[in-house]
Parts: structure tokens; C-alpha cells; sequence
């Protein structure tokens, strides 16, 4: 019952630590932007990113008394601006008579008892400490029909963790009944892991730790796996958070809560200055190993930091290739296809290029190496792939070769089929001008083969 | 920084077990000085928070004899002592254990309130306090007050539940009734309030949780206040109080590993080779 090995656990952000290590990354200006979701608004579609539009914000009694309600008919939301875990958020479907308003969950309310609710928001009954705050209203976000089919109540959302500008995990919460329809894994939501390169669900958690394979789809009305949910516009909601992150500096360490729109896409709620821990669970990875290995990098673009999550975080999905078939046999020399990146012309005869699916690739001689951990291909066959372009290295790695020399190499995100396995990974670049195999296979990416040293086999 | 202050507390360590020994001396020294002078001013309606403190202790540091002498309550300067001590209990429980509560005075003052009122009778005094001002919050959601205004009428209520509580207690003589005095009694109140905010700002089962955490570090702190070797203790060397305060403090504060409570729940998160 007590076994355990503390090692396994290095890899986690512990609440000790991110209190005393990652939080001090957050300054008091970003913390107070964060907690205000004006503020929050405000900075967010300065820096172009797409937020619910505001229709209005009270500041006090005045204000809200000469507000002309004729203006808002459907589809608006009232919310407290420092209000916390989803209090005090009324949600209005349309108008439906004189004064009377109906509310998502069919409920009919009525012009007096929104203006009662308006007062107490003013008065501090949703806020922090019970101190004065101000209502905000705001159009209602159209759920996307995606994730409409996964909860009766509330909005589902998805919570992207940025630290120093890459998005380094990323969880969808949906809330449930239970959860008072709130997305707050506190509140008994459910969380679901995604696998940042591709947007694809992996693992789920109810609540703050208990796991869950499988959960409701009211659209098929039916049990669904908590994994393999595609997420849509994945692309674009890594995006927004990046963004979300350069417009609040302040900000070293946060979380990103993104909605789905079904016209607009992706639009961001509201950021977190104090991410809670339980998207560890739910990703069964750690937070810590994670920001790490990103820390030093300096991210020079967007698309920087999107590659960087990608090819450093990306799922293997190899728990699930193992379940299916049987584990590969590789021999020691392979044939492995590299992908060429979409758009670039390469230096390549022609006719060595070959067609897989819908990508162009190359087939390369790859050795095995076990006692390499990353890959590394050669510098000339990398360039003429175009994968050594300025924009595409993900950051610079010193190393220290076998003849005891020093060099820093450029490491690359890239994408190759092994045996009719993808893999993207991040490999480094070195010289292999002298050598047959142009690329050299790691123990990192040898993850679900079996290496076979018998000779005669079909590559050799 | 950490390393100055350790030096410093050396160099206070060096002063205090001159000290110490002088105090040893003294002791020993057949003087014909009194040690204690009895100077307890009987007050009925005082709260006698140590009342476990009873016997009067024949080894009190030089430096606390003398404030006796002069006057100083002896209940009360053990128990001076002793807050920080069960203070620095209750961090080393919440950062190294992982037992939370509501923060760090409210674990801490309700231990001194059940040490007072004794451990029985304080939690079914927490539990009278708790389930009236829950109940009357319920009722009160209804009418859709102000919230302070509606916040005295569930002090108002949790004052008449107690009283009426207290009366039938008394009547059937099962509780410590005499000992149950105002401030314990302001704790709890103070406790029904953090739960009430709590279950609003995060939710019922995280209130529960904290609530659960705020009682039964209390109830470790109460019982550690009540072990007569640490109250003689502090008596004897206040300054060893000091500097281990201090030190302990110094360590809890620094430390940024794993709490015991998060082995468990990462486990679930560690991947199978």
C-alpha cells in the first residue's frame, strides 16, 4: 500500500512549489489583471485576441439604474467582475415578454429581480472578501455543437497552461451536474487530458483525482471513451493562448481558460494567475519536467511556441498502438520516410520523393542506436528537407560527443514513419557528412519496437 | 538570507544555554527565595483558558519567575508560549503532511478554544455552532437579504441555539457547561463564517474538507497543549521556545517538496513502464 518510489513523483509541480517557485513568476499588476475579468477583457482584445463582447459595466447604482434594457433582447450573460468558481453568472437565452427574460436553464426571470441581482453583485456578494465590485454584461458565447453533446449544464472549456509563452499542458473541463454546471475540477467537473501536438483527448478525471474512462455523450446518447476526443480548431485554440500570454507579460505562469464559439471559434473567458494541480492527473504527466524543459528557451515567435509544444510534448500514443497490434521488430538499419515540411521545395531529385497519405516524404537509411537517447539526423539532408530553416529550430542543445568535443545543436521538430509508425519528435542536427546512415534512431523514439540484431533482414 | 539567520539563531543558542545553566545553578542553589508566588487573582467570570494548568510548577525560568512574582498570570504566559508552539505544529502539518485547514490562526485558536471548554464538550459546541448557522443560511437564501443584515440573524440564531443547547446541557448535566464562555464560542462562529464563504467561493465538498482539516488539527493542538511535560516545558526554558519556533519554522518555510497527502493523489499519475 505504501509503495512508492519518490523518484516517479519528480516530475510533478507540487503545491509547495508552485506556490514558492512558479507563482512568484506572477507579479501583483499580473495577479490583479488576472482576478478582474474587465481588466482581463480589456488587455486581451488590445492585443487582438477574441474575447466575448462587452455590452455594458456598472460601476455603481447610477450606472446600472440608467442603463436602457431595451438594448439587450437575447443571448447576453451578467457577471460580477472578480467573482470567483462561476458565482453569481446569470446566462439569458432571449427576451420573452414585457420585462421578463428566460435563462438557459428555461427558467423565467423578471427585469426587478435582475436588477436585484445587479445590486448584490455591487455589494460584494460574489466577490472575494464580500468588497464592492462591478457587474459586467456581455454576449453569451454559442457553444460549439461539439461540446454542447458532452454536458447538459454549463459550458465546457478548455484550460491551457502557458508558462514563459508555450503552452505546455492542456485539459478540457467539462461540467456536469453534480458540478452545479461549472467547469472547476474543485466543483466536481470533469477534466480531460489532450495531447497538445494533436488536440486529441487522453485520459479523464472526475473531480480532483478520480479516474474516469468513460463519460455521457448526450448528442449519441451513449457511453463514450474519455479518450480519442477530437477537440476542433486545436490549432487555433494553442494560438489564442499564446497570445493570451504575450498581452499579460505580468504573467509568467497561468492558465488560459479558452470556449469554443460555433461562428467565432476560440475565445478566452477569463486567465488564471493560480492554475490549479490536477491537470497532471488527468495528462498522467508532470508540470514540472514540462516548464523545464522550456524555461531557457527564448521563444522568438508564436509559431515558435507551438512547434515547441508540439514536438516536446506530443503524445506517443504508444499505449494505445501497443494494445492493438503486436510491438514491431525493427532491425538494426531501417528505412525510415522523413516528412517535408508543406510548401517547401526541396533540393531533392524528384523522383526520390514519394507520396504517403497526403504528405511528401523522402525515405532515409536510419541506424538504431540505443545508446543515444535523441535522435539526431544529418545537418546537408536536413537542410535540403528544409528543416533547418531559422524558424523551424526549436532551440539550441549543448552537447558532448563521443571524441569528448563540445557543440551547441540546433534540435528540430520533425515527423517520420518508422515501420508505418508516425513519430513526431524533436531531434537534433548534427554532421553525418562522412557517414552511410544519414540519420541515427534514439532511445526516445524507439518507444513500442523491438530491436531484432539477426542478420539477413530485408533492409540489410 | 537563510544562512544569517541560522548563524544568528547560534549565536542565541550559545546565550540561552549559559543561561540555562545559570538557571540550573540557581536552582540548585539552596536559596531561601520562594520560587512561585501564589498570585492568582480568583475572577469568576475570566476565562482560565489552562485550567488543565493547575499545578504550579516548582522550575520556572529566572527570567518568568520574576514577571510571576510581579504578578503575571502563569496560565497566561504558558499559553503565550505555547500558541506559537502548536502553531508551528499546525504549518508542519499542512506543508510537509498536507492536512489543510482554514489557514493558520483558525486551526490554532479553536485548539485554545477546546482547550478551555475541554475536547468533548468543544466539538459538540462546533457542532451545535456549525449546523445552526448552516441552517439558518439555508433559510436565509430564501428571503434574498443584504449580507451583513443577514448575517446578524444567523449570529442571532446560532446565539439562541447554543443557549438553548447549553440549557438542556446543563439541565441533564452531561457537559462542562461552566467552562463554555464567550471566546471559544466567537471561534467557532468565525469557523461557521469561513465555511459558509468557502462553500460559496469554492464548494461543499472543499468547505468540508478544509472544515474537517481546521478540527482535527485543533484537536492535535489541544491535545498537545494538554501534555504536562510541554507546558512545565515552556516554564522552564522559554528561550529554548524561542529559538525552536525559529528554526522549525525556518525549515517549513523553506521547504518546496512533495507533501505526504500528494503521493497519493499523483499516484494515479505516474505511467506505467
Amino acid at each position: 500500500m505504501f509503495k512508492f518510489n519518490l523518484r516517479d513523483y519528480r516530475q510533478f509541480l507540487t503545491k509547495n512549489e508552485r506556490n514558492k517557485v512558479y507563482l512568484r513568476k506572477n507579479s501583483a499588476e499580473g495577479r490583479a489583471i488576472a482576478d478582474s475579468k474587465f481588466k482581463t477583457k480589456r488587455r486581451l482584445a488590445k492585443a487582438g485576441v477574441i474575447v466575448p463582447k462587452l455590452i455594458a459595466r456598472f460601476k455603481d447604482n447610477e450606472e446600472l439604474m440608467a442603463f436602457d434594457w431595451k438594448q439587450v433582447t437575447a443571448n447576453f450573460v451578467i457577471k460580477p467582475v472578480t467573482g470567483y468558481g462561476g458565482e453569481g453568472i446569470l446566462i439569458f437565452r432571449k427576451k420573452v415578454g414585457d420585462g421578463k427574460y428566460q435563462l438557459m436553464d428555461g427558467k423565467t426571470i423578471t427585469l426587478e429581480e435582475i436588477i436585484q441581482h445587479c445590486q448584490e453583485i455591487l455589494q460584494g456578494k460574489y466577490s472575494l472578501h464580500s468588497s464592492r465590485d462591478h457587474v459586467i454584461i456581455e454576449e453569451r458565447v454559442k457553444i460549439h455543437p461539439m461540446f454542447l453533446s458532452l454536458t447538459k449544464a454549463g459550458t465546457p472549456d478548455v484550460r491551457v497552461i502557458v508558462a514563459n509563452k508555450v503552452p505546455v499542458m492542456a485539459m478540457l473541463r467539462i461540467p456536469t451536474e453534480k458540478s452545479g454546471g461549472k467547469a472547476n475540477l474543485q466543483q466536481g467537473a470533469y477534466g480531460l487530458g489532450i495531447d497538445l501536438a494533436t488536440g486529441i483527448t487522453t485520459f479523464g478525471i472526475e473531480g480532483k483525482g478520480d479516474e474516469v474512462k468513460r463519460i455521457y455523450d448526450f448528442g449519441k446518447k451513449k457511453n463514450i471513451k474519455v479518450n480519442g476526443i477530437k477537440i476542433p480548431f486545436w490549432k487555433e485554440i494553442l494560438e489564442t493562448s499564446v497570445k493570451s500570454q504575450a498581452a499579460i507579460p505580468e504573467l509568467g505562469f497561468l492558465g488560459v481558460d479558452v470556449v469554443l464559439d460555433k461562428d467565432e471559434g476560440p475565445k478566452v473567458l477569463e486567465v488564471n494567475a493560480r492554475p490549479g494541480l490536477s491537470i497532471q492527473i488527468c495528462n498522467k504527466a508532470g508540470l514540472k519536467r514540462r516548464i523545464e524543459k522550456v524555461e531557457d528557451i527564448t521563444v522568438r515567435s508564436e509559431e515558435h511556441a507551438i512547434s515547441l509544444a508540439k514536438y516536446l510534448f506530443g503524445e506517443k500514443f504508444a499505449d494505445k498502438v501497443a494494445e492493438k497490434e503486436k510491438v514491431k521488430m525493427i532491425q538494426p538499419l531501417e528505412i525510415i520516410k522523413v516528412k517535408i515540411p508543406k510548401g517547401f521545395v526541396p533540393e531533392i531529385d524528384k523522383d526520390k520523393i514519394l507520396k504517403l497519405k497526403k504528405h511528401r516524404v523522402v525515405e532515409v537509411r536510419a541506424k538504431v542506436d540505443t545508446g543515444a537517447f535523441r535522435s539526431s539526423i544529418d545537418r546537408d539532408l536536413a537542410i535540403k528537407m528544409g528543416l533547418l530553416s531559422a524558424d523551424k529550430v526549436l532551440y539550441y542543445r549543448h552537447y558532448r560527443s563521443s571524441l569528448g568535443q563540445n557543440k551547441d545543436r540546433p534540435v528540430i521538430g520533425i515527423t517520420f514513419w518508422l515501420q508505418g509508425k508516425k513519430v513526431v519528435t524533436a531531434v537534433s542536427v548534427a554532421d553525418r557528412r562522412k557517414l552511410r546512415t544519414k540519420f541515427l534512431l534514439g532511445r526516445k523514439d524507439l518507444e513500442g519496437f523491438l530491436i531484432s540484431a539477426k542478420k539477413g533482414g530485408k533492409n540489410d | 538570507m537563510r544562512k544569517t539567520a541560522v548563524s544568528i539563531f547560534l549565536l542565541a543558542l550559545m546565550l540561552m544555554s549559559n543561561r540555562a545553566t545559570l538557571a540550573r545553578n540557581r536552582l540548585i542553589s539552596p536559596s531561601p527565595e520562594p520560587t512561585v508566588l501564589p498570585t492568582v487573582i480568583p475572577t469568576p467570570e475570566s476565562v482560565n483558558i489552562t485550567e488543565a494548568y493547575d499545578k504550579k510548577s516548582e522550575n520556572i525560568s529566572p527570567l518568568l519567575s520574576l514577571a510571576v512574582e510581579k504578578g503575571v498570570p502563569e496560565n497566561t504566559i504558558v499559553l503565550l508560549l505555547l500558541l506559537p508552539l502548536v502553531a508551528t505544529l499546525v504549518s508542519f502539518l499542512h506543508y510537509i503532511v498536507g492536512v489543510s485547514g482554514y489557514g493558520i490562526f483558525m486551526p490554532t485558536m479553536v485548539s485554545v478554544a477546546m482547550l478551555a471548554t475541554g475536547l468533548k464538550t468543544g466539538l459538540v459546541l462546533f457542532v451545535v455552532i456549525l449546523g445552526s448557522g448552516l441552517l439558518s443560511n439555508r433559510l436565509l437564501k430564501k428571503l434574498k437579504l443584504h449580507f451583513w443584515p443577514a448575517r446578524t440573524i444567523t449570529l442571532l440564531m446560532i446565539g439562541v441555539t447554543t443557549l438553548i443547547t447549553m440549557s438542556i446541557a446543563a439541565g441533564l448535566g452531561v457537559l462542562e457547561v461552566g467552562k463554555i464562555s464567550i471566546f471559544p464560542m466567537l471561534f467557532m462562529i468565525l469557523l461557521t463564517e469561513e465555511f459558509i464563504r468557502t462553500q460559496l467561493a469554492k464548494s461543499k465538498k472543499e468547505a468540508m474538507r478544509l472544515t474537517w482539516g481546521t478540527l482535527l488539527l485543533a484537536t492535535i493542538g489541544t491535545l498537545t497543549m494538554r501534555i504536562q511535560m510541554f507546558q512545565d516545558f515552556v516554564l522552564r526554558y522559554p528561550g529554548w521556545v524561542i529559538l525552536l519556533v525559529i528554526v522549525i519554522n525556518v525549515m517549513v518555510g523553506s521547504y518546496s517538496g512533495i507533501r505526504m497527502t500528494e503521493i497519493k493523489r499523483f499516484k494515479g499519475a505516474i505511467r506505467k513502464k
